[in-house]
């Protein structure tokens, strides 16, 4: 390389990239091919940087296809398009169509007229071989004591319904991705027995994470929240603690869906308040025992209505309608999490603070919880949305905590 | 493109079947309101645009977010799009600008997030979830360089090779003199080829 080369060499080779890309000004490009022709080292360095154009093309593209389409469903969802709900069909391919369904009945008849027609033999068999004595076995639920001293069995009457749906949870499910709640009731086929909706699969398998996770990870939440709230089964259920437990059994009346009861200002005066219960009681005229309680003031003298946690849904609704209102008014006049967060943690007192981070993970879970329950789309991916408020700008454990939840929801 | 079927709530109604229609085509379904055409272009486009906001904020859980919002505030703005340009820039603009909006959210929390969480560490070279994206190792090795970039050097190297921006554009995005977007990408570019030598 001759001295001029060499003097121009590190101007030249720091306008090699621009001139690679075609941005250098014509005089500049002109100057740059005259460099080239005699500087091998711009000349490798120039042909580094079209390799490397190369590899971008060869390697710089993503693979994972199914986690894209997966995603573009849930943009589409987000946008509302009109998605057909997934249906999962679990049977073989032996047994779809009506002779699965023929045979299915035809054998329940033959076992049940068999059944019917050898009931004696069989029970004499069954009960007087000395097989079973009657020391070792406990009553069997639904049966009856015989003149003799023996258990008999209630005999199922031939009009008990043994339709395939029976078997429908027995029955082992793919583990593919289902797509969550987007059926409706309307779209389901009442036809096809053995078809199992997606929805109601995907909303079993939450129902046991939920249960770890409380469990497992948000620990002193077990706490606050019911332990294992009913999955829309509707049907009202007692709390074992002492909230409803103790002087008299409280005075229930079912109401959309939520079992109330109406306690005693005594009894409600003696339950455990958390700070954050108390903050509740201010805002909303909802308060709740440390237990997970939930009780709404309804003006009457001396009396509370009690909504027990029957109705799991309503009730994470009611405690994250009430620990949202807390959780703005601790942040007014700012708003959104980040400004909340940044004036949690200019608070000097402790207690404070930690009472309002334990109100922010309540929410949190809120959230989480009726993501899982609600068959609302909407109300769904408004809960994702909140996640992901907490998840990026949420105190630094809810951030941890909310992208948790959110990894479990969108997987 | 032949529109078939009837008006359904005043949206037309078009069946695609297999055809393979244009990019100019699907925008202009879309542009009409057509949800499938809409989604169309969501399965064309948004692995590249994945990729590329992936690469400016380095983070998986963000990116998800911010694409799927690129796409949302795209749909809604798709009566204004001008079907004589192409979709992707389009879109690939407003995502960038979501992106641009959370780092600079995430620079501003910086100093709180430090006096939070006593020894922070930067990100390490290592891929984290995006490898799941990756099947290929000699991808995920030119990943792992490409994400180890500078975060400065790392913008206009995925705006310059991603996106295919000139550096006036890159340099106006940036708020950037176009001779700093030299420099950067001049320094981008060798650091990527000291790290993929073997490549060579």
């Amino acid at each position: 390389m001759s001295d001029d080369v060499n003097k121009d060499h590190d101007f030249y080779r720091e306008r090699i990239s621009a001139f690679h890309d075609r941005e250098l000004s014509e005089a500049d490009h002109q100057a740059l091919r005259d460099h080239l022709r005699q500087c091998s080292d711009c000349r490798q360095m120039l042909a580094n940087l079209r390799r490397l154009d190369e590899i971008v093309d060869e390697r710089g593209n993503l693979d994972g296809d199914e986690y894209f389409e997966e995603s573009a469903r849930k943009i589409e969802r987000k946008l509302g398009f009109a998605t057909a709900p997934e249906v999962v069909d679990i049977r073989p391919a032996r047994f779809t169509g009506h002779r699965w369904k023929i045979a299915a009945v035809a054998a329940s008849v033959a076992v049940l007229t068999f059944i019917g027609l050898q009931h004696d033999e069989i029970m004499e068999g069954i009960f007087s071989d000395g097989a079973l004595s009657e020391q070792s076995w406990e009553t069997p639920r639904g049966s009856e004591r015989t003149q003799a001293g023996r258990y008999q069995p209630n005999v199922v009457p031939p009009e008990q319904d043994y339709s395939p749906i029976d078997l429908e949870m027995d029955v082992p499910v793919s583990s593919e991705p289902v797509e969550p709640l987007e059926a409706s009731d309307e779209s389901r086929d009442q036809s096809a027995p053995l078809k199992i909706m997606s929805q109601d699969i995907e909303v079993d398998k939450r129902e046991k994470k939920t249960t770890s996770r409380a469990e497992d990870e948000v620990g002193s939440l077990a706490e606050a929240v019911p332990s294992t709230p009913s999955f829309g089964s509707g049907a009202p259920q007692r709390l074992d603690d002492g909230g409803t437990k103790g002087s008299g059994a409280p005075n229930r009346v079912e109401k959309s869906g939520v079992a109330r009861h109406v306690m005693s200002k005594e009894q409600i005066e003696t339950k455990p308040v958390s700070t954050v219960d108390e903050l509740l009681s201010d805002v909303s005229g909802v308060v709740t025992s440390s237990q997970g309680d939930v009780f709404i003031r309804d003006g009457r003298a001396g009396e509370v209505n009690f909504i027990q946690a029957t109705d799991s849904l309503e009730f994470w609704r009611v405690r994250r309608d009430s620990l949202s209102g807390v959780f703005k008014r601790v942040s007014e006049p700012q708003s959104g999490v980040a400004n909340k967060t940044s004036q949690l943690v200019q608070s000097e007192d402790v207690e404070e603070q930690s009472a309002n981070h334990e109100t922010e993970r309540n929410l949190v879970e809120s959230y989480y919880r009726i993501a899982i329950l609600t068959t609302d789309d909407t109300e769904r991916m408004a809960c994702l949305d909140s996640l992901r408020e907490h998840r990026n700008s949420g105190s630094a454990t809810n951030r941890e905590l909310a992208k948790k939840y959110l990894e479990e929801l969108t997987n | 493109m032949s529109f078939s079927g009837e008006e359904t709530a005043g949206r037309p109604v078009v069946s695609f079947g297999d055809s393979n229609l244009t990019e100019a085509e699907l925008t202009a379904a879309a542009r009409s309101g057509n949800q499938e055409a809409f989604g169309r272009l969501i399965r064309l486009h948004q692995k590249r645009l994945f990729r590329f906001v992936y690469s400016l904020v380095g983070d998986f859980d963000q990116t998800e977010d911010i694409v799927q919002e690129a796409f949302v505030r795209a749909w809604q703005a798709m009566e204004r799009f001008e079907t004589s340009r192409s979709f992707y820039p389009w879109l690939s603009r407003i995502a960038r600008n979501l992106a641009f909006n959370q780092i600079k959210s995430e620079r501003r929390k910086e100093s709180l997030q430090k006096l939070q969480e006593k020894g922070f560490e930067p990100k390490s070279g290592e891929l984290g979830p995006l490898e799941k994206l990756i099947d290929d190792e000699g991808r995920r090795h030119f990943f792992v360089a490409v994400m180890n970039l500078p975060e400065t050097f790392r913008t206009v190297f995925v705006m310059r090779h991603f996106e295919g921006l000139t550096y006036a554009m890159i340099a106006e995005q940036l708020k950037i003199a176009a001779g700093t977007v030299d420099s950067r990408l001049f320094r981008a570019r060798q650091m990527l080829l000291d790290n993929l030598k073997d490549l060579l």
